[in-house]
């Protein structure tokens, strides 16, 4: 490491050499220890996310201007985890974009470099929870009078529990959790999500109406249908067709996206391979459909909810009326939330049904589905995982496609690999506009980013499986 | 009070499906798997082995199966959940909802000219004009008039539609199906619920994990204590004779573990007398041998002594205590012998080869032990290379036995095998001395006795010829078949009291100079996996040689064929050694049955570089594995190497497993059988 070039890495020296952190098991942890360390950190997490903050008056809270967030973040309002994943990811990202920017430099060979890096983040981690936390407060995210103490008080509660998150990712991530659920990231907006829709099929709360109570959750309305009223056929499909609460088309159509999200994260194409130092030895190089994976639509929402963040607060600011502010959107105050009902943001909201403002629907369907092929092909690029640089790092491996020269393997995978993340972007905004469309559980973000962390990580537990019943 | 009720049938409701939904799935699932269950035996129907108790299914020991802790829990749950839809059902009252449809007696969404028709029906039928009864008179007002009125009225009409109300929208009311008494909870009794659900839902489950993760943090993936692996690791020495392997074999921690009782001394010594031919004493010194005997960890003794008694079938004389160590010792056995196989197997040298010798000691260990026969039983005598010890794991026969026999020019256990039905039953009961019902055992057993086909191929995948540092990978169909035609089967062992599988070890090997150069378990148990994996293997390697959808939808049917008619699949990658024709010997090695080992020996020609190190380097073996990784999971990142990873033992894991990552991807087999490796097949049996 040369020492002198990275003055942001030696201001972060004195606390990130002190940051403890959890150390690397000396032989792999066996399969079901993973399995128990995945779990309860899942659970943590969970627990975490329902604990409501102490020193918050709910009824003081206003509509959620961070809701279309709330999905990738995995943040639940008002809870502990308030702020999510958002300051990990958000210190992953910077520090990512310090280090390939050359603003520091560390090498990844030397130990005490690497502790120092997994230090820094954290430190970094814990400012950005304390700004962001701060900044709820002062903002007025919990009402206009909070308080003194209690302000610092939920400073203190949000910026611990991110050093939960934080602790709990490097547990996940140094070995201890299951191997498709290397970012814990994903793994807890999943459960998040799932947490989700199991509550709303099987939630015990009951809502009445003025029909009698029912039950939040599809299952057991239905059930209690069934069970108590005489002319039942009737009554369970007014039930299951419910408006006011979810519905079992809601339910349905989930798992239909579940399902379709599953189907397209597994088409792929295989790229022969063949080494070019040793004969005999071969691999392959696949070409998922899904090629930047559900990146495109957790880009997109976050654009999508600055774009709000913007809007709303020029809005109701004092350019209020003017034409440029307008463009972008205009607000109607509704029963929970703010909602659009006019400009750009207007149109980058799903609109409730088709028939009722065909122009809507059309240009979010266009809008959506443009943003997610682009964000695509950005998102190639960005990741460095483009045809030029996969070309790189499988010639880097002494590999290449049997029978051709070096250069073959770019101008093969040039042929497939803008093509997969156009393609890949298009499905996965075909899928987010299916998912708006039939209303599903939770967020459309949140069910895709759900079904491919699900699915990465049974993949990863079926291989092990495998390997276990090799040994 | 009525809401109190209601809500308490609506927690019952809760309740009711929170049972069904785990209960339903799970009584199907037990009782298909029972119904598939009692589709086929496939242990063996000799006497010996149904005395043994292990597979016996008495009317007593049937109900008591039956009557398990589950069943009974699914039963009980059964009936409480009838019981629940049974009170649910005639017990909640119904809540008078306003439904003006069906007061009307119409369909939902009937039209307006409908409705007033039917109105005017039940105008005649109950208006107090008409009908003098009061009761009819208060339903007309109270519902036929009001529900007439709102559906005739656009207002309420839409409003009803929208909301179910003719009102308009009607105030949430939101509650918890929960019963009363939970809820309005307070003070004293609101702390104690609060503890009682953090203790409950949070701090058990946490405790329950961390006890089991610091009970089972001295196990491996396989139920062996890391203690074991590395003791076993430690002593396994490249020559390691047969004999000595029990020496090596009784180390394991489990053992060393196990009480060492003061009362336990004076029957081992009796043990001592029983078995002392059977310990390889020098008979010249012995005095000083047995000294050096008991000198030894009383642990290992006692062990040795057991192990002994038990290959000598004399464990009735043991004490109850000394039976219970008895019993704890064979139920861990295969278990350890498994992963002692494995550490003799696993890569030493630079090549990546393992030493034969120990492996086949052990797998012999383990044949011995399966069959309690003694190891003395395996010395050559008389004409017979193999030793009487096959003889001995069929019922009935003893040393005098085989002598018997011996006198009728039957000396091989093959020759036993071969003859025809008639003509054993003949020699058996005329010659031996057993009678009908014996040989007819004898036949039942010699029945189930396997016999082992290895058919195998080693070549570099989509390349002409084998050259030097080539990957090879070796493609060997394993076949079993057995005279009663069964397939997946449990070994005749009816002294060995626990259920035991029959496993086949496949190594290659070079004999000469004691090199394994791969190996693999093979079981036959289990059909259905063997096909994904089979099939999935051979999906992979065609994937990689750019076949298209169709040749592998032929390949992969073809390999499932196989596997149905009772072959498995192996697959492994080695590194080509220097140049020169390789004397190879591949061994089937059973870990249960004794005498039905194959080998089979070919030349593996290795041919000189064409083109002398294309292109710089040679890579280690560790990268090339590492690299192979890194081409298939692209997606990951950096793969970071682990910092405090010095336990030697461990590496050679790794290394293993890099190896067994390696595997899966063959070349088609029938395009490049023919080429430059020169295979004979021939067997030596």
């Amino acid at each position: 490491m040369a020492r002198g070039s990275s003055w942001a890495l030696d201001l972060l020296r004195p606390l990130a050499s002190r940051m403890p952190s959890v150390r690397r098991p000396d032989r792999e942890v066996p399969f079901d220890h993973r399995a128990l360390y995945t779990g309860l950190s899942v659970s943590v997490f969970m627990v975490c996310s329902h604990l409501p903050l102490y020193g918050v008056r709910y009824d003081a809270m206003g509509a959620d201007p961070l809701y279309w967030l709330r999905s990738i973040l995995s943040s639940n309002r008002g809870t502990l985890m308030e702020l999510g994943v958002g300051p990990v990811v958000t210190a992953g990202t910077l520090f990512q974009l310090a280090s390939t920017s050359g603003l520091l430099r560390f090498d990844h060979n030397v130990r005490e470099d690497r502790y120092l890096a997994d230090g820094a983040r954290k430190v970094l981690a814990l400012v950005i929870a304390l700004g962001e936390a701060a900044a709820h407060v002062l903002l007025g995210m919990y009402g206009p009078h909070v308080g003194a103490l209690n302000g610092v008080l939920i400073v203190l509660q949000l910026v611990s529990a991110t050093a939960v998150v934080v602790y709990l990712d490097d547990v996940l991530e140094k070995g201890y959790g299951l191997k498709g659920s290397s970012s814990a990231i994903s793994l807890f907006s999943a459960a998040n999500t799932c947490g989700k829709v199991f509550w709303q099929a099987f939630s015990p709360v009951t809502v009445n109406t003025g029909r009698g109570p029912e039950f939040e959750g599809v299952v057991l309305a239905v059930a209690h249908r069934a069970l108590t009223r005489t002319s039942s056929a009737r009554a369970v499909v007014a039930t299951l067709l419910r408006r006011h609460l979810p519905n079992a088309t809601n339910l349905a159509a989930t798992f239909l996206v579940l399902l379709a999200a599953v189907y397209l994260e597994g088409v792929q194409m295989l790229v022969p391979l063949t080494s070019r130092d040793r004969r005999g030895r071969r691999g392959t190089f696949p070409i998922k459909l899904l090629y930047t994976s559900t990146m495109p639509i957790v880009l997109y929402t976050a654009v999508v909810s600055a774009l709000y963040l913007v809007s709303q607060l020029l809005h109701y600011s004092r350019l209020g009326g003017t034409l440029l502010v307008r463009l972008l959107g205009v607000w109607a105050e509704a029963s929970h939330a703010a909602v659009s009902v006019g400009g750009l943001a207007y149109y980058v909201t799903p609109p409730a049904s088709f028939a009722g403002d065909p122009v809507h629907a059309l240009v979010y369907v266009a809008l959506m589905l443009a943003s997610c092929a682009l964000l695509a092909q950005g998102w190639v690029v960005a990741s460095e995982s483009s045809a030029r640089d996969v070309a790189r790092r499988i010639a880097d491996q002494r590999m290449g496609l049997p029978g051709r020269r070096d250069g073959a393997t770019y101008a093969e995978l040039r042929r497939y690999i803008p093509m997969a993340a156009a393609l890949g972007g298009l499905c996965v905004g075909a899928l987010t506009i299916f998912a708006d469309m039939t209303g599903v559980i939770g967020t459309d973000t949140g069910i895709m980013l759900a079904a491919t962390a699900v699915y990465n990580l049974v993949k990863s537990v079926e291989k092990e499986d495998k390997d276990l019943e090799r040994r | 009070m009525a809401a109190a009720e209601e809500n308490t049938s609506m927690f019952l409701i809760f309740i009711l499906t929170m049972i069904a939904l785990p209960l339903v799935p799970y009584t199907i699932m037990r009782l298909c798997r029972a119904a598939s269950e009692k589709a086929k035996t496939i242990h063996c129907r000799c006497s010996g082995c149904h005395r043994s108790g292990k597979y016996r299914k008495s009317i007593y020991k049937r109900i008591s199966n039956f009557s398990t802790c589950s069943n009974l829990t699914i039963i009980l749950l059964w009936i409480v959940m009838i019981f629940l839809v049974y009170y649910i059902k005639h017990a909640s009252r119904e809540v008078q909802v306003f439904e003006p449809f069906s007061i009307l007696g119409l369909e939902p969404g009937a039209s307006e000219s409908e409705i007033k028709k039917s109105y005017r029906r039940l105008s005649i039928q109950y208006h107090p004009d008409k009908n003098p009864d009061p009761e009819a008179h208060n339903f007309f007002v109270e519902y036929i008039s009001k529900a007439y009125q709102a559906l005739t009225d656009p207002v309420s009409r839409e409003n009803y539609e929208k909301y179910g109300h003719p009102d308009g929208r009607q105030g949430l009311q939101m509650g918890i199906a929960l019963p009363k008494f939970l809820l309005n909870i307070d003070g004293a009794s609101g702390g104690i619920m609060l503890l009682g659900i953090v203790g409950f839902c949070i701090l058990l489950p946490l405790m329950i994990a961390v006890i089991y993760l610091s009970r089972s943090s001295k196990y491996t993936g396989n139920y062996v204590m890391h203690q074991t692996l590395s003791t076993y690791y430690y002593f396994m020495k490249p020559s390691l004779a047969p004999s000595k392997v029990m020496d090596v074999f009784i180390k394991a921690a489990e053992y060393m573990e196990m009480p060492v009782r003061r009362s336990d001394d004076e029957p081992l010594q009796k043990l001592f007398v029983a078995v002392r031919s059977e310990l390889n004493l020098d008979l010249k010194n012995i005095k000083t041998e047995q000294a050096k005997f008991w000198k030894q960890h009383p642990s290992l003794v006692k062990m040795e002594l057991l192990i002994q008694a038990h290959l000598t079938r004399e464990s009735f004389v043991l004490t109850p205590a000394l039976l219970k160590d008895y019993r704890h010792m064979l139920e861990l056995a295969p278990r350890l012998l498994e992963e002692l196989v494995k550490i003799a197997v696993l890569p030493r040298n630079p090549h990546g080869f393992g030493w034969l010798r120990p492996a086949t000691g052990v797998i012999e260990l383990s044949q011995n032990i399966i069959q309690a026969v003694p190891l003395s039983a395996r010395k050559a005598s008389g004409g017979n290379s193999e030793g009487i010890a096959p003889f001995l794991q069929l019922p009935y026969f003893t040393e005098a036995t085989v002598k018997k026999i011996a006198r009728k020019k039957i000396r091989a256990f093959q020759e036993l095998c071969d003859m025809s039905v008639e003509d054993r039953a003949a020699l058996l009961t005329q010659v031996a001395g057993l009678s009908e019902d014996q040989a007819r055992d004898v036949d039942l057993v010699l029945e189930m006795i396997p016999s082992i086909e290895v058919d195998i191929k080693c070549e570099t995948e989509g390349e002409e010829g084998i050259q030097e540092g080539d990957v090879v990978t070796m493609y060997a169909w394993v076949s079993l078949h057995r005279r009663n035609g069964l397939i997946a089967a449990l070994p005749h062992c009816p002294n060995f009291p626990f259920h035991k599988e029959e496993n086949f070890w496949l190594l290659l090997a070079d004999a000469a100079s004691n090199d394994v150069w791969l190996s693999q378990k093979v079981s036959f148990m289990d059909e259905a996996t063997a096909i994904t994996a089979a099939s999935k293997a051979i999906q992979e390697t065609q994937e990689a040689l750019g076949a298209s959808a169709k040749e592998i939808g032929i390949a992969v049917r073809e390999a499932v064929d196989k596997v149905k008619k009772g072959s498995r699949l192996v697959m492994g990658k080695f590194q080509a050694p220097a140049e020169g024709t390789h004397n190879l010997t591949s061994f089937c090695l059973c870990d249960s049955w004794i005498g039905c080992d194959t080998k089979t020996s070919f030349k593996l020609k290795v041919l000189k570089r064409s083109r002398a190190g294309t292109r710089g380097h040679v890579p280690e073996e560790g990268v090339v594995a590492a690299a192979e990784d890194g081409i298939e999971e692209e997606e990951e990142e950096e793969e970071e190497e682990y910092d405090d990873y010095e336990s030697e033992y461990s590496d050679d894991e790794e290394d293993e497993k890099n190896k067994g990552k390696g595997k899966g991807k063959v070349a088609n087999g029938a395009a490049h059988q023919e080429a430059d490796s020169d295979i004979d097949s021939g067997s030596d049996e």
